[in-house]
């Protein structure tokens, strides 16, 4: 099935690239760059550049080649030619103007999913390449509006959305309230040291989608967990530091959120349902800090209610009725394998379920991802339009219910299914989750 | 003539395995001494049983997503890929010169196995060439050196081709292909042929991290 594509009209004016722009010379690009190259990358990348036949398979992996008609553009090796590849061999020719194209195919034209990565005969990391580029754009000062934004709020709260530390508490106070309609003796602990689990959320959770925390809270309380979630900076786990291309941000995020669980004395950190976080705590953030793995034990929620089904802590009362698809989000499932857990926990609460195609490591991108969203509303049209291929990939399923456990990509299919007309509805698991079990197991 | 046989058939040849080997030797030693020194990282993450079983995937005939999807360019990238690697070393005129020169012989391929294989390698590199030009995402990519290197390989088969049926020009076809094979030899370590070399480290590490660290299958 061959959705109808839209096409842009309107050029793409981003402040946030554009500022920085004019001041730019090609001798500060060139110092930018080199001193990028030489202190931050090394052998890695040179065996990338020197490996690369130029075979172009990798076009293949790429939902923005796909779904902008096998635009050469758009391949993953032809992003590298555009950005990284000018960079290095046009030595003094780097101009503003390449600087704003290079920014543009670095932050909204690659979601770094590392699709591609296994459609190369020498998994050359591609994704890693355009993390170079954005790394560059970012020391030159040329970042987008909005994902610049998110990331001075990281700079200036720890957490993306702005919010303040009493916000927190009080969104905590006021779900702990509701919630307590439901079981009188609920409690969302804050602060609770040596309890068994810290749990972490982002920040679009205490900002406008509250009732996941409830949510999250009422699952706790009918698996019998002993956990908390931290008052203090720690408490948001996500990081768009990483996809600005800001690692030293993007390393205080993640120490904060780590020292937040030392400080609690926790066995563990179970993370809420999102798959860049995870991404950085489990593995970019957490090695900018020096660590080969993360200090504290780190799992993601799917892990966490794979473990809840499987020792009987929480039972199911009543299978989902409709019929569901499940989404892989990248960074989970190229990025931790969970594929196979989530189809445990789906098989065990959903009665019809429909298998996306390609699915699991080689599930398409939901486009929003990489920071790609956060980009914000001026690249939404061009998005849509990369989307294409997920669109229809999720059409076809026929499924009345997309499950993701991802806030990325449940935003991203959200804007797919509207923009698209597919009449589908998204949710994350811990919905599925908390209306199918027991109340009183 | 003679004189550029002797040249071919003695320094040069000298020269082209020191530049192949030592080239070889030279950038695979300090990829390895730099990764050491800079990205040490590396080493904490590698896996002998993710990156085996990911080059098994790999190195078998439809292994891999991306061979069922290319059927074409797998059956001709494998044939090519061995002819390219085993003829040198089977073919019955080059045993005899291991033979003459340091009197080791092994088994070697019949002739019509050896002209089958050569003339498919031929027809590969131009496949390849054409593939350059006719598809829209790998012209977009390619280069000139994109466009030369299947040339480069294609010089020395066409040519032993050529001399070795002793078809008219025999004899400038002879020291051709002596004269194009160092060249090719020679260009392995500075070209993107290296990936040769290089390849099989990419491969091991990000098998490495998609198998043990993602889990996560890279195929």
């Amino acid at each position: 099935m061959t959705l109808q594509q839209t096409t842009l009209h309107a050029p793409i004016i981003d402040e946030g690239i554009e500022k920085k722009l004019s001041g730019l010379t090609p001798e500060t690009i060139r110092t930018v760059i080199d001193d990028v190259l030489s202190s931050e990358t090394g052998p890695r990348l040179k065996a990338y550049l020197k490996t690369c036949v130029h075979c172009g398979l990798c076009s293949d992996g790429c939902h923005f080649f796909l779904s902008f008609d096998r635009n050469p553009r758009y391949s993953p090796v032809g992003k590298i030619k555009e950005t990284l590849a000018r960079f290095i061999h046009d030595k003094n020719r780097i101009t503003a103007d390449v600087i704003r194209q290079a920014a543009v195919i670095a932050y909204t034209e690659c979601n770094l999913c590392r699709r591609c990565v296994m459609y190369c005969p020498f998994g050359i990391d591609t994704a890693y390449m355009i993390g170079i580029v954005r790394r560059i754009c970012h020391r030159l000062g040329v970042t987008p509006l909005y994902i610049q934004d998110t990331a001075h709020s990281h700079s200036a709260f720890m957490n993306q959305m702005w919010v303040k530390e009493d916000e927190w508490i009080d969104t905590i106070h006021w779900q702990e309230e509701d919630a307590r309609e439901e079981i009188p003796d609920l409690r969302i602990p804050l602060e609770k040291e040596g309890a068994d689990v810290m749990y972490s959320v982002i920040a679009p959770e205490p900002r406008f989608q509250a009732d996941l925390i409830y949510k999250a809270a009422v699952l706790m309380k009918r698996a019998g967990i002993d956990w908390t979630l931290p008052a203090t900076p720690g408490w948001d786990n996500s990081d768009m530091a990483m996809f600005s291309g800001d690692n030293e941000i993007m390393g205080r995020i993640t120490r904060t959120h780590f020292e937040a669980a030392e400080r609690l004395n926790v066995k563990k950190i179970v993370m809420g349902e999102c798959g860049h976080a995870f991404r950085s705590v489990y593995d970019t953030g957490n090695r900018w800090l020096g660590w080969t793995f993360p200090p504290i034990p780190v799992v993601h929620a799917i892990e966490f209610y794979y473990d809840l089904l499987k020792t009987g802590r929480i039972r199911i009362r009543e299978k989902f009725k409709p019929r569901v698809t499940f989404h892989d989000p990248c960074n989970i499932v190229r990025g931790k394998g969970l594929h196979e857990k989530a189809r445990y926990i789906i098989a065990k609460t959903c009665e019809n379920f429909i298998e996306m195609t390609p699915n699991r490591e080689h599930n398409f991108c939901c486009g929003a991802g990489g920071g790609v969203i956060n980009c914000g509303p001026p690249y939404k049209s061009k998005r849509m339009q990369a989307s294409r291929v997920k669109a229809e990939q999720l059409k076809n399923t026929g499924a009345d219910v997309v499950i993701t456990p991802c806030h990325n990509c449940h935003s991203g299919i959200d804007d797919i299914l509207h923009h698209y007309k597919i009449p589908m509805s998204v949710t994350f698991m811990v919905d599925i989750l908390t209306t199918t079990m027991e109340t009183n197991p | 003539m003679h004189q550029l046989y002797d040249l071919a058939t003695g320094p040069l040849l000298y020269l082209s395995l020191s530049l192949f080997a030592g080239g070889i030797l030279v950038q695979g030693i300090s990829l390895i001494r730099e990764t050491y020194t800079s990205e040490r990282f590396v080493f904490s993450f590698l896996s002998v049983k993710s990156a085996l079983l990911s080059m098994v995937h790999w190195g078998t005939p439809f292994g891999s997503t991306v061979m069922r999807k290319n059927i074409l360019l797998t059956v001709v990238g494998f044939l090519f890929h061995i002819g390219l690697l085993a003829l040198p070393f089977f073919l019955m005129a080059h045993v005899l010169l291991f033979y003459e020169a340091w009197g080791l012989s092994w088994p070697t391929v019949p002739g019509w196995a050896a002209d089958t294989a050569t003339l498919f390698v031929c027809i590969a590199c131009l496949f390849f060439v054409f593939r350059r030009l006719l598809v829209p995402d790998i012209r977009y990519i390619s280069t000139p050196m994109d466009y030369l290197i299947p040339v480069l390989i294609l010089v020395p088969f066409a040519s032993g081709f050529w001399a070795s049926h002793t078809l008219p020009g025999f004899r400038v076809c002879h020291v051709l292909h002596i004269l194009s094979a160092e060249v090719l030899l020679s260009a392995i370590p500075f070209t993107r042929l290296t990936h040769m070399l290089f390849g099989f480290f990419t491969r091991i590490y990000t098998s490495s991290e998609f198998g043990s660290t993602r889990f996560a299958k890279d195929w």
